[in-house]
């Protein structure tokens, strides 16, 4: 069935393109292969991909635009566990491969009024300043599987309204179906805190995690988003309400069982509680230093956990506020600079990270980027370091520091090489400091056409 | 006391001519800034080979759209990995650039106005606009029968990446054929060379402009095709709901 569907977007796919009403249709891309290997754990493979990428997209007519974009890809290692899944026509499991359909969306412009336009079907909204890291951007859930990348989000199907009067842009986005976040593969769990703390001396023998999505009916999965943006004394500025879900999942209610003298069994029920989100932007200059600034106040619904211990003296049952109806802020400020010599400097610091919700859980960090291209604007050299300080009052056993190192180089147009690593320090009761083994080395070649 | 008389004459009338010389030379750059910006507005093609020192020629397709002396609008069609990249640019402190990999427009803050252009030896502030009257005084330096050299001084408060330009200005057309960028050093950093003069449905328009760095010894050659003129391009092009849109 999986692959009948697969096979069914190839087809739409292909029969759009080659559809007459498409006969305009420009058609390009990029392949990439993208291979990493730990410095540790003796050189552990970690990423072994090759992605296709098509993109497809029509100028129907002045009105209207088709666009859509799809991966193919292989993505993983062989899993075959016996000759006979050796032997299987179907070949993922000697080598992962599959498609995603990352967009797919009509736009329609002067739509009923010459300053209106539409697009609709699966789209990045993307809103904010700041550089990747964007406190506002929330419409599109993460899209962790790559947890590095960041800034990455899934596309979702929605429908946006753009109304443009003057110098400033009213956008009102409405999103059907709820898409909880591409959490990051388990060497990479960026959840904060802990969920449930566990009597000394025991430990977990069992862990079952389900979720609870929302059931499916509009006024449970739908999310709204709107922005007015504009520029005032030379800034671009905006402003922005979300009301959505937590992409990422919260644990409800946990169970835990003892199996032994020192083991349990936990059960936990993981939910998705809605927020809204109030943001505001700004990107300008001062002193000709490029600045941003980015900031949003959540408010989420409460939430209350419930841990029921079953134990030989009966069950207890206990009841704790988990998240609490209260406004925490993320944000970011930051700026650039290119030198005369050719050196470019970007910083940023930002208060609240992926996977940090709730008020009392988000650390400071500070992030700085360096580069500068040689030989024409061939060769690249890249130094970017990120510092986290969970508690500025113990920020020596509360700290840790990722350096990304990377060389890019174009040999000729369209095509680039690169050549990076990244390395992690740090204490281990802090977000990046828990992934100081993964330090990994990475080699990507990516083409264009 | 008559020396002193001659003198002070000769100081007088030096002074007076280098003043005409002066006012000749904003009148000049004026009507310069007006042949470059006759047509109410401007669609082109633009092909740029970027060829660095060892002949290495790299190449750019773009499209550009022009009204005015202050709008530009400017997408690049190809190579594959820029196509989509588009450049909005309304005046002296109002640039954008939208990137389609990151869906996002970003301002162009001012340290970055006068970096090359994409890879190419035009810098972001080249390929904005034409409005020299507003950021430099010009004055005469020579002139031949064909020919004026005036020299561009930045005026007071503009953020201009260099001392002084060297243009030379063809009588005939009132075309710059030549400038030369003089940096802060004194050095002649740039020169670009407007060939291939041509009318076009009745204004003058350099089909061939190079831009060569002498300090790298790179060279950025644009050659403009499909050159259209007072198409009636609608205000709305110059905007940021334009720039996202694909060609």
């Amino acid at each position: 069935m999986k692959i009948t569907g697969r096979i069914s977007i190839l087809f739409v796919f292909i029969f759009t393109i080659s559809n007459p009403v498409f006969a305009q249709i420009k058609l390009n891309g990029e392949f990439l292969t993208d291979n990493r290997i730990r410095l540790e754990q003796n050189g552990r493979f970690t990423w072994n991909e090759n992605r296709l990428t098509l993109k497809g997209e029509s100028n129907l007519s002045e009105k209207a635009h088709f666009f859509t974009s799809l991966w193919i890809r292989n993505f993983g290692f062989p899993t075959a566990q016996s000759p006979e899944e050796l032997g299987l026509r179907d070949k993922r499991k000697v080598e992962p491969w599959g498609w995603e359909l990352r967009e797919g969306y009509l736009d329609v412009y002067g739509f009923l009024t010459p300053n209106l336009d539409v697009r609709i079907g699966k789209q990045r909204i993307a809103w904010g300043t700041a550089d990747k890291i964007n406190p506002t951007d929330n419409l599109n859930p993460k899209d962790l599987e790559d947890p590095l990348d960041f800034g990455k989000k899934l596309p979702t199907n929605a429908l946006k309204l753009s109304y443009y009067l003057g110098d400033y842009t009213l956008i009102g986005v409405y999103i059907p179906v709820f898409t909880p976040a591409v959490l990051p593969p388990p060497d990479w769990n960026f959840s904060s805190g802990e969920m449930l703390s566990l009597p000394p001396g025991t430990r977990i023998e069992k862990m079952t995690n389900q979720i609870i999505l929302p059931d499916r009916k509009l006024r449970n999965t739908s999310s709204i988003g709107v922005k007015l943006s504009g520029s005032l004394f030379n800034y671009d500025v905006s402003l922005s309400y979300v009301y959505n879900r937590w992409d990422m999942p919260l644990g409800h209610a946990i169970t835990l069982t003892p199996t032994g003298q020192t083991t349990v069994e936990v059960e936990s029920q993981l939910i998705f509680p809605r927020q809204q989100v109030f943001g505001a932007d700004l990107a300008g200059q001062i002193f000709g230093i490029g600045v941003w600034a980015e900031m949003a106040a959540f408010l989420p619904e409460e939430v209350t956990t419930t841990l029921v211990q079953i134990t030989p003296q009966g069950v207890q049952v206990n009841r704790q506020k988990s998240i609490a109806h209260e406004v925490y802020v993320k944000y970011v400020v930051g700026g650039d600079y290119t030198f005369k010599n050719g050196i470019y400097i970007n910083g940023q610091v930002i208060h609240g990270f992926y996977g940090e919700e709730g008020k009392g859980n988000l650390n400071d960090y500070a992030v700085v980027a360096i580069e500068r291209k040689f030989f024409n604007d061939n060769l690249k050299l890249r130094l970017a370091t990120a510092v986290e300080v969970d508690d500025w009052k113990d920020a020596e056993n509360k700290y840790a520091s990722v350096i990304f190192p990377e060389i890019s180089y174009t040999p000729t147009d369209a095509v680039e090489l690169l050549l990076g690593a990244y390395s992690i320090e740090g204490k281990t009761n802090t977000i990046f400091g828990n992934f100081r083994s993964n330090d990994e080395l990475y080699v990507k070649a990516k083409v264009s056409f | 006391m008559r020396r002193l008389a001659e003198l002070f004459t000769a100081i007088i009338f030096l002074g007076i001519l280098g003043n005409a010389f002066a006012q000749n030379g904003m009148e000049i750059l004026k009507k310069v800034e007006n042949t470059l910006t006759a047509p109410k507005d401007r669609v082109a093609i633009m092909k740029m080979d970027i060829i660095d020192k060892n002949g290495n020629v790299k190449h750019r397709q773009i499209k550009l759209y022009q009204q005015g002396k202050n709008k530009r609008l400017i997408r690049f069609l190809s190579p594959a990995d820029v196509k989509g990249v588009s450049f909005l640019a309304l005046g002296d402190n109002d640039m954008w650039l939208y990137m389609p990999a990151f869906h996002k427009i970003r301002r162009i803050a001012s340290h970055v106005k006068n970096e090359n252009f994409m890879g190419t030896d035009f810098t972001y502030d080249d390929m904005a606009q034409s409005n020299y009257t507003e950021k430099y005084s010009a004055k005469i330096l020579k002139q031949t029968d064909s020919v004026f050299v005036l020299e561009l001084t930045p005026k007071p408060g503009k953020n201009i990446a260099y001392k002084r330009l060297i243009m030379t200005v063809d009588k005939k057309t009132f075309l710059p054929t030549k400038i030369e960028f003089i940096n802060k050093n004194g050095k002649t950093q740039k020169i670009l060379t407007n060939g291939s003069i041509e009318k076009i449905e009745g204004y003058w328009t350099p089909k061939e402009m190079t831009m060569e760095n002498l300090l790298n010894r790179h060279k950025t050659v644009m050659i403009l095709s499909e050159v259209r003129h007072n198409v009636g391009l609608k205000s709305s092009i110059f905007t940021k709901r334009y720039l996202k849109r694909s060609e």
